[in-house]
């Protein structure tokens, strides 16, 4: 009859235990599509983030914003292969006796270049301890720096008692430090006074013009001055501040101590015009006529890449500075010596080829480029450097064995005019050209360089450079120093003494004992990358970010010489 | 001149004094290197061209001293390149490196010396060349050659030159030694005239009034501009480059003038009172030597030696009282400056020929030179007319057998007298007091030329002349031996 009246009526009524079962159903479905729902976009979003992060780590850095980039790590070699990175050697005095037995000479490979353009020599550095007359050298050249060091300001003359100095002589100064505090003839509370206040006193220096240290300052005063030491401004040196650096980042890996105080430094200086865009290096003058500050290329191949890898160690990016293009080669006496391209008539520039700064690109920074710091000190990643100081040794060697001459040419202060010369192996369209700074030939001042000998010495074991090292190492005075070198047509010694050349034959010496000079970095963050991240003075001094493995310089290689030509 | 045993030994004694007198005072000693280039030992101004086409550059230095630029160029067939302190190399190689001469300065000074081997060649305190030739030894005969000729030369090519033979040297290309007619040694002299004008454009402080005539000098300031280096504050002392055209003297130079020449004079009195001292202690030490040798030792060349001790020793004393004469302040006479102060206002007026530019001419000793050389000099060179100048000549030529040229005519204490004189009052003077009134007149002449064309002159302008004119005639009147 109910039935029939709802039928009649069009209406059903529902039980409630239906009722409520349906409502139990949805609220479970819907619970359960959000929990789903949830559990998917939580999968989504962490898969997403997973994708983020290596963004972070090195991706689009110009989407990070600056105030975050000073914290990530420099990318080096070690970082990105894995591998261990090379080992601090302790001081001389603290090897234990069999240190030299185990040491990986890489005797058994083959010369020449590796898939990844990394260079094997033919020669190897000489290693083990110093002997006595060694050892005697050491001291000698070490007390160059003890007399002539000034006490007020602790900067080093670069020549003799004239109170004058150089950013150049003064990495020197402090290649003469570290070497005779790892070689023992110094502790490390005379270390610390010494590179402590010459630490401070540089960061007091006044710039050039606000930007860089001017080229010369006054040793007694640390005033700037001109070329005849008196008060003035001359410019600055890009070579000069590119050896600066690399001494500063030695001095820093070796002793994280210091790198609050030589970071402290470098934040004072602008670097805003030393490098472009492409990466070329650049020095400064002043206009004579104007007196506004002009901007020159600076560095030719040698010195060149050896400068642009101490900026390239601070984390800036001197790309074309560090290739070796444009270069020429001249065969001379069988081997294919590279000399710089550009033609001097063009850019006012000499080419000069000297030893000097294939040595210090040898045994300071081991032929390596900035961000090897795992290669062994055999295998060389910076390889076509490294085959060119060959070469640079070879023709030397080609020239003592074929005249009879004695040679290791390099830069040279000389007693009475003219005063300097570029004792070189090529330059200006002639092999063996000794010039002035003004380009005149002055044969009779060539002479077997001290420091270019012994640098040859440490980094070239042979029979030749054995024959080096008697003709220089007692070419001292114990009051004085070493002296520069011995006149190559025997009018005796060039007796001149010069922080240059002690702090390279002191450095030449340390690396026989410790192998290449730069040790890696073992510290994190760096306040050189940190600091005024606030502010957009890194900004406008262009700082650098800590460097990426795209920011690395490329190895390169160039065609190698196969046999001597005739 | 007859060459007498006695006189060549004389004079070979002295070309010995002479030759360490003048090294004594003009051998440079190159500073320390540390030292060698403070701004005290700057004396050149690289900004100034030597020649034309010459041009200042920048040094490439990687130490912490040196001089930041040089000047280079090429001038009478030779390169050359000079730093401020001096030091400049010469050789008709653009690489400097062959046939060189080499010029060193004494340290903070204008004296300077060219080397090229062992041959020397350096400025007197008067103002003359002197060659040195390390091998050179007494009784050397000495030839210039051309390449193809040789021509013999006296000895007294080693005495400070007269302009002759100075013009000679200028023209050879080397100097040959020989000794019993075997060549000894042989000396290039490519590059001679070119050091030579450099080592008196440095002593003058860079004045192009001390250049040879025919010397190519830029001629216009724009033509010079150095374009990159020098120091930012380089002030310089030294003289722009100007033309040396001037047409008269300015009023008011002679008190500078006179300054000048007080201190020229004060200057030679001191030079030659040293020189007198060297000499007198080089002869002591000759008698001493003397007084100690025995007899046997001596022979007869010992009493020869000896009386020649003694000539020379009453030579000293008479030169120290002229040196006394000297000394004392001598007015210029009425009879040297009369004809002039006749004639100056007549013959200098505005559009007369312009004051010569003194060259290598002067400093030769006027009496070697022809009575027509002389009349051209002062018609041609110092504008007096024909009438003035054959006076000039008649009251100089008074009892003045004048010499053949190229011919040693006096002896040689005649001649080192005449030196004397000339330090003191000579040709030289002359130069000096001309190139002052020069530089004088080039900073005046740009204001004074058109402003006073027809300036009232007065007499004492022409104390310039009244020198030169004592030059020619005071030689004559000296007491020949």
């Amino acid at each position: 009859m109910r039935n029939q009246s709802e039928q009649a009526n069009g209406t059903v009524r529902a039980s409630p235990a239906k009722a409520g079962a349906l409502l139990l159903f949805t609220v479970i479905f819907l619970a359960g599509a959000s929990y789903a729902v949830g559990k998917t976009a939580r999968y989504v979003f962490l898969k997403r983030e997973e994708e983020v992060v290596p963004i972070i780590a090195g991706g689009a850095l110009d989407e990070i914003p600056a105030l975050m980039r000073g914290n990530l790590p420099s990318v080096t070699v070690s970082l990105v292969e894995g591998t261990p990175r090379r080992a601090v050697p302790p001081r001389m005095c603290e090897m234990p006796e069999t240190y030299f037995d185990q040491l990986d000479e890489g005797r058994d490979r083959q010369a020449g270049y590796t898939a990844k353009n990394e260079y094997v020599r033919k020669f190897r550095a000489r290693r083990g301890f110093l002997t006595e007359r060694e050892k005697r050298a050491a001291k000698v050249a070490w007390h160059y720096f003890e007399k002539f060091t000034q006490e007020t300001t602790g900067l080093a003359n670069s020549v003799g008692n004239y109170p004058s100095t150089t950013l150049w002589d003064t990495a020197s100064y402090i290649a003469g430090m570290v070497a005779a505090y790892e070689l023992c003839l110094i502790e490390k509370p005379e270390f610390d006074r010494r590179i402590t206040q010459l630490l401070t006193t540089i960061k007091s220096l006044e710039l050039f013009r606000k930007e860089l240290p001017n080229k010369v300052y006054h040793t007694k005063t640390g005033a700037k001055v001109d070329y005849t030491n008196k008060p003035g401004e001359i410019g600055y040196s890009a070579l000069d501040i590119g050896r600066f650096l690399v001494w500063l980042r030695i001095c820093k890996n070796r002793y994280p101590y210091l790198a609050n105080t030589i970071d402290s430094v470098l934040l004072k200086w602008d670097f805003r015009n030393v490098i472009d865009d492409e990466g070329l290096m650049f020095g400064s003058y002043v206009d004579k006529e104007t007196g506004e500050t002009v901007y020159a290329q600076e560095g030719r191949l040698g010195y060149e890449e050896y400068a642009a890898k101490g900026f390239a160690l601070w984390g800036f990016r001197p790309v074309l500075a560090h290739r070796a293009e444009p270069f020429l080669t001249a065969s001379i006496f069988g081997i294919q010596v590279p000399y710089d391209g550009r033609d001097p008539r063009v850019f006012h520039s000499q080419n000069y080829v000297v030893t000097e700064s294939y040595l210090q690109d040898g045994m300071e920074l081991g032929f390596d480029l900035p961000h090897d710091d795992s290669s062994p000190d055999w295998l060389n990643s910076d390889g076509w450097r490294a085959e060119f100081a060959d070469r640079i040794y070879q023709v030397q060697e080609n020239r003592w064995r074929r005249t009879g001459f004695m040679t290791a040419r390099s830069e040279h202060n000389v007693k009475g005019p003219p005063y300097f010369t570029y004792d070189t192996i090529f330059s200006d369209g002639y092999p063996w050209n000794t010039v002035t700074p003004r380009g005149d030939y002055v044969p009779d001042h060539a002479a077997v360089s001290a420091k270019a000998a012994l640098g040859l010495w440490a980094l070239w074991d042979t029979e030749y450079t054995d024959v080096l090292f008697d003709a220089v190492i007692e070419l001292y005075d114990p009051e004085n120093g070493m002296y520069e070198g011995l006149y190559e047509r025997g009018q005796g010694r060039v007796e001149i003494f010069t922080a240059n050349n002690n702090g390279i034959i002191l450095t030449a010496l340390l690396h026989k004992v410790q192998g290449t000079i730069l040790t890696p970095y073992t510290g994190e963050t760096e306040v050189w990358y940190t600091a005024f991240r606030d502010q957009d003075i890194r900004l406008l001094r262009k700082y650098p970010d800590p460097p990426q493995k795209k920011d690395w310089l490329p190895a390169l290689r160039h065609s190698t010489q196969e046999r001597t030509d005739f | 001149m007859k060459t007498t045993p006695a006189n060549s030994g004389l004079l070979a004694l002295l070309i010995a004094v002479g030759g360490s007198l003048v090294q004594a005072q003009s051998s440079p000693v190159p500073p320390r290197s540390e030292e060698a280039f403070t701004s005290e030992n700057a004396i050149a101004d690289t900004t100034i061209p030597f020649a034309i086409g010459a041009s200042e550059a920048r040094q490439s230095l990687r130490g912490a001293f040196g001089w930041p630029t040089f000047q280079e160029g090429l001038v009478e067939g030779v390169y050359f390149r000079f730093d401020p302190d001096g030091y400049a190399r010469f050789s008709p190689n653009p690489r400097l490196d062959v046939d060189v001469f080499e010029v060193v300065c004494k340290s903070r000074t204008n004296e300077c010396m060219g080397r090229k081997g062992g041959l020397s060649v350096l400025l007197t305190h008067t103002g003359q060349l002197q060659l040195k030739l390390d091998d050179a030894m007494q009784g050397d005969t000495f030839f210039l050659s051309e390449g193809i000729s040789e021509i013999q030369v006296p000895e007294r090519v080693l005495m400070p030159l007269d302009s002759q033979m100075e013009t000679l040297l200028g023209t050879a290309t080397e100097i040959v030694v020989r000794r019993g007619g075997e060549e000894v040694s042989r000396y290039s002299l490519r590059g001679f005239v070119a050091t030579s004008s450099y080592l008196r454009w440095i002593r003058h402080e860079q004045d192009y009034s001390v250049l040879p005539r025919n010397w190519p000098v830029p001629n216009a300031r724009s033509q010079t501009e150095a374009t990159i280096t020098a120091q930012s504050g380089w002030d310089s002392p030294m003289p722009r480059p100007q033309v040396l055209a001037i047409s008269q003297p300015v009023p008011g130079a002679s008190s500078d003038l006179s300054q000048t020449e007080a201190e020229a004079q004060a200057r030679s009195i001191q030079n030659l009172e040293s020189d007198l001292e060297a000499v007198r202690e080089t002869l002591e030490q000759i008698a001493n030597n003397s007084a100690n040798l025995s007899l046997s030792d001596i022979g007869v060349a010992g009493s020869s030696e000896a009386a020649e001790v003694g000539q020379l020793q009453e030579f000293v004393s008479k030169l120290a009282s002229e040196l006394e004469r000297l000394s004392r302040p001598e007015p210029v006479t009425e009879e040297a400056r009369n004809p002039m102060v006749q004639d100056s206002e007549t013959d200098l007026a505005p559009e007369a020929d312009p004051v010569p530019t003194l060259t290598t001419d002067v400093y030769g000793p006027a009496q070697e030179s022809t009575p027509a050389s002389h009349l051209k000099y002062l018609i041609e060179d110092l504008g007096l007319d024909l009438r003035t100048a054959v006076a000039v000549l008649e009251v100089a030529g008074d009892g003045a057998a004048i010499a053949p040229s190229g011919l040693v005519t006096e002896n040689a204490e005649h001649a080192l007298v005449e030196e004397l004189l000339r330090g003191l009052d000579g040709p030289e003077e002359v130069s000096d007091e001309a190139a002052q009134i020069i530089r004088t007149e080039e900073k005046e002449s740009g204001r004074t030329a058109e402003a006073k064309p027809t300036a009232v002159v007065s007499p004492d302008e022409f104390m310039l002349l009244s020198y030169y004119f004592r030059s020619v005639v005071l030689p004559r009147l000296e007491p020949q031996n």
